[in-house]
């Protein structure tokens, strides 16, 4: 059980004086400016929980994860995971933790896949016959095979990303701490990680806290999303509450093989039109997206089109103006 | 940072020679350095020689001594500088947060830290000093007590530069990686000023060299006993006897400063 209690944390960052001799004097006399990431944060999260975490870009996501991998030291507040001090415990804390940062790798670059793994399983001492059947699990569940003697740094984001999980599971831990694991990936890549991530949780239980600013990652796989924004908690739901409330806009693209239709259904709002091309507004409350599309396609033949969901930011905005949608 | 376990010390060997692998795939770099680090011991012990032979002994002592201490200092640093690179490179390391990675992993820091940046060229420079140390040996006619006192030294010498390199690893974490340049001073300025005995050095130099930071220990006095000739040059004959002590006193302000640095360790942005 994850427990964060009244989570806060200042990063001191030292005003720096330049220079050789400057440095020396950094040594004696430093000045700091003070940047509060996490603001007093409070959540706590059952085993086998997959939670989104979920906040724009600076909202203190990754720090949160980095506090509760033990990477750094709460400046106020605790932060207790199944009875651990992550940082104070370190050790045996992260024995039992899997963590993939996404920008990040945890591979050793300039050699092959395999070589990692097996590096891995001496860092965590894993026994011989576990490492190999959960390491040939996850080799087929993430597709990781035939890269295993590919160097490092000739993989792909796509391809890197699939071996950096896989590396973060080898001592098959309970929890898994991802932080952007989709972010940069591409279409089939997101999908294969998102299944593999869904699959991991629901069959072997593994706690999942997934930071991301991408709420179609939190649709697919989180019943409960934590909201965070400037270091504050917002939210601590889940998505679908939210949604009903505000989130519920949807956005249309459309091209078509000919002109665009003139008119449009009542409850849909028009944002861009071009000869052949439209941009659409709509809540699926008001008209489902199935039946917009079938309006559209018996009068124009339809060439391709995309339904985004509204932005992160877009939603916080929402959620500052018209209040939190009251408790189910 | 405990002591380090047998399972350490064989994880320690895995990872430096994942390190080492990894170079390989850059051969034509490391032939290179290895090539250029085999002239260093020529520029190193060139002025030695030419000073020796020119201007008579330096203090009373001849070339074959004089290579005696290179060879102790070359030993110990080289061999700290081998195993515990990644100290000696913790600046860039720091900067770039693969602080994080080393946190996020069930294992030591220091341990996994020193084998971040392992260079295997510079096991040239063991060979060299071990060599130089050889052919003193064979000059100087050491028996098997002088011997003894020239590895207590080159041991106590160990413990000395890997302090060094910590303290100055911890100090990176006041001035995140600025200070790079004073790290490369002390241990590289270090090994320079222990080409000569401390006894030819002015007053107050030779008193930094001795009681400040005591590089002193690390090759003049055990040299000294060794050679038979502490109490000529005016020690009580327990002094060579501290070198563990005193560098040993080093190394445990590295352990400790690089501590204090890790618990105000900030990390780096996402
Ligand atoms: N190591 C650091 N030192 C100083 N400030 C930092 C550091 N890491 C993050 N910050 C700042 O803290 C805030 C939160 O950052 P972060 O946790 O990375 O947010 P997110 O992951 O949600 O984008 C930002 O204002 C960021 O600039
Ligand atoms: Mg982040």
């Amino acid at each position: 059980m994850i427990e964060v209690v009244a989570l806060r944390k200042d990063y001191r960052i030292a005003v720096h004086h330049r220079g050789f001799w400057g440095a020396l004097r950094n040594l004696v006399e430093t000045r700091y400016n003070v940047v509060r990431a996490v603001d007093g944060i409070s959540f706590t999260i059952e085993p086998g929980e997959f939670v989104g975490f979920v906040g724009p870009n600076g909202a203190g996501k990754s720090t949160t994860i980095k506090i509760l991998t033990g990477v750094l030291e709460p400046t106020d507040g605790s932060v207790t995971v199944n009875g651990l001090v992550p940082r104070r415990d370190r050790i045996e804390h992260t024995r039992d933790i899997g963590v993939v940062f996404g920008q990040r790798t945890q591979l050793w670059w300039d050699l092959p896949v395999t070589e990692s793994y097996d590096l891995l399983r001496h860092i965590y001492s894993v026994p011989e016959a576990e490492y190999r059947a959960q390491r040939e699990r996850l080799c087929e569940l993430l597709e990781v095979g035939p890269l295993l003697d590919t160097p490092v740094r000739k993989l792909s984001l796509g391809q890197r990303m699939r071996c950096e999980l896989a590396a973060a599971l080898l001592h098959a831990p309970t929890m898994l701490f991802l932080d952007e694991p989709t972010i940069g990936l591409d279409v089939v890549a997101k999908e294969t990680v998102r299944t593999f991530l869904a699959a991991e949780n629901r069959e072997r239980g593994t706690t999942v806290l997934l930071a991301t600013h991408d709420l179609s990652d939190v649709e697919r796989l989180c019943p409960r999303m934590i909201l965070i924004d400037r270091g504050a908690l917002v939210y601590d739901g889940p998505l679908e509450a939210i949604r009903r409330r505000f989130g519920a806009e949807r956005e249309l693209r459309v091209d078509f093989e000919g002109a665009a239709p003139a008119e449009l259904p009542d409850s849909v709002e028009e944002q861009e039109r071009g000869p052949e091309r439209l941009v659409l507004r709509f809540r699926p409350g008001e008209i489902s997206s199935a039946k917009l599309i079938a309006w559209l396609s018996d009068r124009q033949t339809i060439a391709d089109l995309e339904i985004h969901e509204p932005p992160i930011e877009r939603i916080v905005a929402e959620i500052y103006r018209r209040g939190l949608p009251p408790p189910e | 940072m405990a002591a380090p376990l047998p399972d350490d010390l064989r994880l320690y060997v895995r990872l430096a020679g994942a390190r080492i692998r990894e170079q390989m795939n850059y051969r034509l770099s490391f032939a290179v350095h290895t090539v250029i680090d085999a002239f260093l011991i020529v520029s190193d012990l060139a002025p030695v020689y030419l000073l020796s032979r020119y201007f008579g002994a330096l203090e009373g002592w001849t070339f074959a001594e004089l290579a005696l201490l290179y060879g102790m200092v070359g030993l110990s640093w080289g061999l700290v500088e081998t195993t515990l690179r990644g100290f000696q490179k913790f600046g860039p390391f720091l900067v770039d947060g693969e602080l994080d990675r080393v946190l996020l992993r069930p294992r030591g820091v220091l341990l996994q830290m020193a084998t971040a940046q392992i260079e295997a060229r510079k096991v040239g420079r063991i060979l060299q000093a071990g060599l130089v140390l050889g052919i003193a040996f064979v000059f100087l006619d050491l028996g098997p007590a002088s011997v003894a006192w020239v590895a207590l030294g080159v041991a106590g010498g160990i413990l000395f530069f890997a302090g060094i390199l910590l303290l100055g690893a911890a100090s990176q974490f006041w001035t995140m990686g600025q200070t790079a340049e004073l790290q490369n001073m002390l241990t590289y300025g270090g090994s320079a000023a222990l080409l000569y005995p401390v006894s030819i050095y002015s007053t107050w130099f030779r008193r930094v060299l001795t009681y400040g930071i005591p590089l002193a220990f690390v090759n003049y006095f055990p040299a000294l006993a060794a050679l038979g000739r502490t109490a000529e040059a005016g020690w009580p004959p327990w002094i060579p006897a501290l070198s563990p002590f005193a560098c040993g006193a080093v190394l445990a302000l590295g352990m400790l400063a690089f501590r204090r640095g890790l618990r105000r360790y900030e990390s780096t942005g996402s």
